[in-house]
């Protein structure tokens, strides 16, 4: 398999069961750094195929992936760790390779498919979001970052109301936009729905 | 707050205050035409005014029969057999009873150790606070991971069989220990199989109640919308599953940790009121928007929302009972931490004992998320004497208040119709009939709070909404979350008047299809234009200046 020309998708489905899109982003953000992949969007998605709900996570990749190395070193690469695995080649329909059993297959297709089109996905890394590190109007988010929208979960916002990143900045793919729900925070602010800190797993 | 006199005190010939129609939102019901459900049928008028008693103390609580005694709880209370908790049984029972409470659940987490060493335990020690605290009724319960839902309240009341119903059910079907098993995936993995064991769970509890295994037991879901797990479908499901009186009866209308949203710079922890404001997850349910995962004024957002999950429910006709709880793990502004080395302190430690060491008393004050029991929230209920079962055929029943900080001393809600002036009227968790082409009079009668409550406030109680909506029948979608036709027919305001009882009247005339009405009365601080509590705010959510008060509904049928 020689490299092919276009932008690179890669779909992954751990296929553990887990359904923790937390835990899944820091799993998969550590095997791009161990493999010296680069992506520059990296999203996790909530995949359900034959009555099996499971979370699954896609990369756009930009560099490495598509020179030397090759997709099927990568995905050898992968198989180690992730029972399913997937590559999307430009607008293409069908992967060009892929890997691991039929149900996680399907788990890595999906996820990279929601993200290449822009349907699904929950990104962790996106263009920009290193500059959204303190607090700015929610008007100049598009300006300087990949997400297309701040969407109120409650309430209202004008231009000028200050969002308040707080290091966690999780943005969700949803018909086309890249859309970042905000919620009402102290002194008139507004702070990204998802906290960095949910309670969520523990006993309370 | 401690209700156990007969209710409402014989105090209400006292002149009671001024109390004003401010709004009539549904002024003019009658010509808004037949389309809106609520319709001419329920065309009506207010009045509320000073009012004298010429028939003397007014009727109390029940119809016939005795009368009730109001007596304040809260069921979901975490000890050190929580492997996230920390306190003794005798140490909440103390509070409680220091707070005004008659009754209280302890409540600990389903887990494997909590079923193989805690549950005996645990029963040792209510044994043993019962004995300590006569004048508080305390029961053995269980915080339930529902399988596929979220977690929930249960509990029996004493009995040959309570120990061994309690540890069967939690073996049986906890999730923690169904997914320990694999025959789940996880506790709350979104599939019919798991739904179906907590259906099975609540008819198992109904099967040892009908053996005499324990005189009742109940089941409550907590902290509904914190992660969106429990569908509107499962709560019907879990209303419905068993046949006869009912196990499955309600749920949180307000969650516990309700300082948890305190600021950091009035010394909380600066977190989410109840510790909401989740984000969906895998196993939530879709049809819950973003919107759903905030309380608001410290409430559900499935109670906040005049027409949503808790009125689609409602509008069917039957009970639902909306409580309020402490869920007190590490309460506010305490001192405690827990007992014994530093590898006793850790979960591995509980894992292995299903408890705890006692607590000890040494450190500086520390932020938490929690109140004791009592001190910010009760669950009022109206019961029929000071007994394990009144209580919870009470709770059963949906005779329940559930009240913030004190913000009313008693209420008692009556819908009246038999033509009089609503004295005799029905009260709430109760349903009257009436003819067709009647007039229901509806009086609340409302005792304003006399002294400060636990934070050293007295309370004003600014409005209160009489909210109502018809009663439609059985929904036939089981994930309707809406009832359009429901909404705030009438408010009240009320103002500083310490002590005193204002009536609130309200007339309905030729009622042609049934209903139900409800009520909720704020301080005033924290609304909308429309008179709606706000969204709680991440980090700046002091529950002290935003308190509520959430009636459960009386229904009305028409013949």
């Amino acid at each position: 398999m020689t490299p092919q020309p276009g932008m690179l998708w890669l779909g992954l489905d751990p296929a553990d069961g887990g359904v923790d899109e937390r835990h899944l982003e820091h799993q998969v953000l550590d095997l791009l750094v161990g493999l010296h992949i680069e992506a520059d969007l990296v999203c996790t998605h909530v995949v359900t195929s034959q009555g099996r709900t499971c979370v699954a996570a896609s990369a756009r990749l930009t560099g490495r992936a598509a020179g030397p190395l090759g997709e099927t070193a990568l995905l050898d690469a992968l198989r180690e760790r992730w029972s399913g695995a997937a590559v999307l080649e430009g607008p293409a329909d069908e992967p060009s390779v892929e890997t691991g059993p039929r149900g996680a297959r399907t788990g890595a297709r999906t996820a990279v498919a929601q993200a290449r089109d822009g349907l699904a996905g929950r990104a962790v890394r996106f263009p920009g979001q290193e500059t959204l590190d303190g607090p700015l109007p929610v008007a100049a988010v598009p300006l300087v970052s990949a997400v297309t929208a701040v969407i109120p979960a409650v309430g209202e916002l004008q231009p000028d109301t200050v969002l308040d990143p707080s290091g966690h900045v999780r943005p969700h793919f949803e018909e086309g936009r890249l859309v970042l729900l905000v919620r009402p925070g102290p002194a008139g602010i507004v702070i990204p729905v998802e906290k960095l800190n949910e309670h969520a797993c523990a006993g309370h | 707050m401690s209700h156990d006199h007969p209710h409402p005190p014989a105090t209400t010939d006292e002149p009671a205050v001024d109390a004003i129609t401010r709004r009539r939102l549904l002024q003019g019901l009658g010509a808004v035409g037949a389309g809106l459900a609520l319709s001419p049928t329920m065309a009506g008028s207010a009045a509320a005014a000073p009012q004298s008693n010429p028939q003397g103390p007014p009727a109390r609580g029940d119809v016939p029969g005795r009368p009730y005694l109001y007596l304040g709880g809260d069921h979901h209370i975490h000890t050190k057999y929580s492997s996230d908790a920390i306190y003794e049984v005798g140490q909440h029972a103390a509070k409680a009873r220091e707070f005004g409470l008659d009754w209280m659940v302890i409540t600990d987490h389903g887990s494997v150790a909590h079923q193989k060493f805690s549950v005996t335990e645990t029963a040792e020690d209510v044994a043993a606070t019962r004995a300590a605290q006569p004048d508080l009724l305390v029961y053995h319960g269980l915080e339930w991971n529902i399988p596929g839902g979220e977690h929930a309240t249960v509990f029996v009341a004493p009995g040959s069989g309570d120990v061994a119903t309690l540890s069967e059910f939690e073996f049986r079907y906890d999730g923690a220990l169904l997914s320990s098993r694999k025959e789940i995936a996880r506790a709350t993995e979104n599939s019919s199989k798991a739904e179906n064991l907590a259906y099975e769970g609540l008819r198992f509890l109904a099967a040892q109640r009908a053996a005499g295994a324990v005189p009742d037991a109940l089941m409550l879901a907590n902290h509904v919308s914190r992660r969106g797990l429990d569908s509107p479908h499962e709560l019907r499901g879990y209303r419905d599953a068993t046949s006869g009186d009912r196990i499955g009866i309600g749920m949180e209308g307000a969650p516990g940790h309700q300082a948890a949203g305190i600021p950091k710079a009035q010394g909380g922890i600066g977190d989410d009121r109840g510790f909401y404001g989740n984000t969906a997850n895998p196993d939530s349910h879709p049809g819950y928007g973003p919107e759903s995962y905030f309380t608001y004024g410290g409430f559900d957002d499935n109670v906040t929302q005049v027409g949503g999950v808790w009125d689609s429910l409602l509008a069917e006709g039957l009970p639902f009972t909306i409580t309020t709880t402490s869920d007190a793990h590490f309460v506010h502004e305490e001192r405690f931490r827990r007992g014994g080395t530093p590898e006793q302190r850790t979960s591995a430690y509980y894992n292995t004992t299903g408890q705890y060491l006692p607590p000890v008393e040494d450190q500086a004050p520390q932020p938490a998320g929690d109140f004791w029991p009592g001190f910010y929230g009760s669950t009022l209920v109206a019961a029929n004497g000071r007994s394990y079962t009144a209580v919870m055929d009470g709770l059963r029943r949906a005779r329940v208040y559930a009240v913030h900080g004190r913000l009313v001393d008693a209420v008692d809600f009556r819908v009246d119709a038999t033509g009089s002036n609503g004295e005799k009227g029905v009260t709430v968790g109760e349903r009257t009939v009436a003819r067709r082409g009647s007039n229901i009079a509806v009086t609340i009668s409302v005792t304003l709070p006399s002294q400060p409550n636990f934070h050293g406030d007295l309370p004003v109680l600014a409005h209160v909404d009489l909210i109502g909506g018809p009663v439609t029948g059985p929904a036939s979608d089981r994930d309707s979350k809406t009832a359009p036709a429901t909404r705030v027919i009438e408010t009240f305001e009320v103002g500083r008047a310490p002590g005193k009882t204002v009536k609130l009247r309200y007339r309905f005339r030729n009622v042609t299809e049934p209903f139900y009405l409800r009520l909720r009365g704020s301080d005033g601080r924290q609304l909308d234009s429309s008179g709606n509590p706000l969204v709680d705010v991440f980090g700046d959510a002091d529950p002290w200046v935003d308190l509520w008060f959430y009636s459960n509904p009386i229904f009305v049928d028409v013949t």
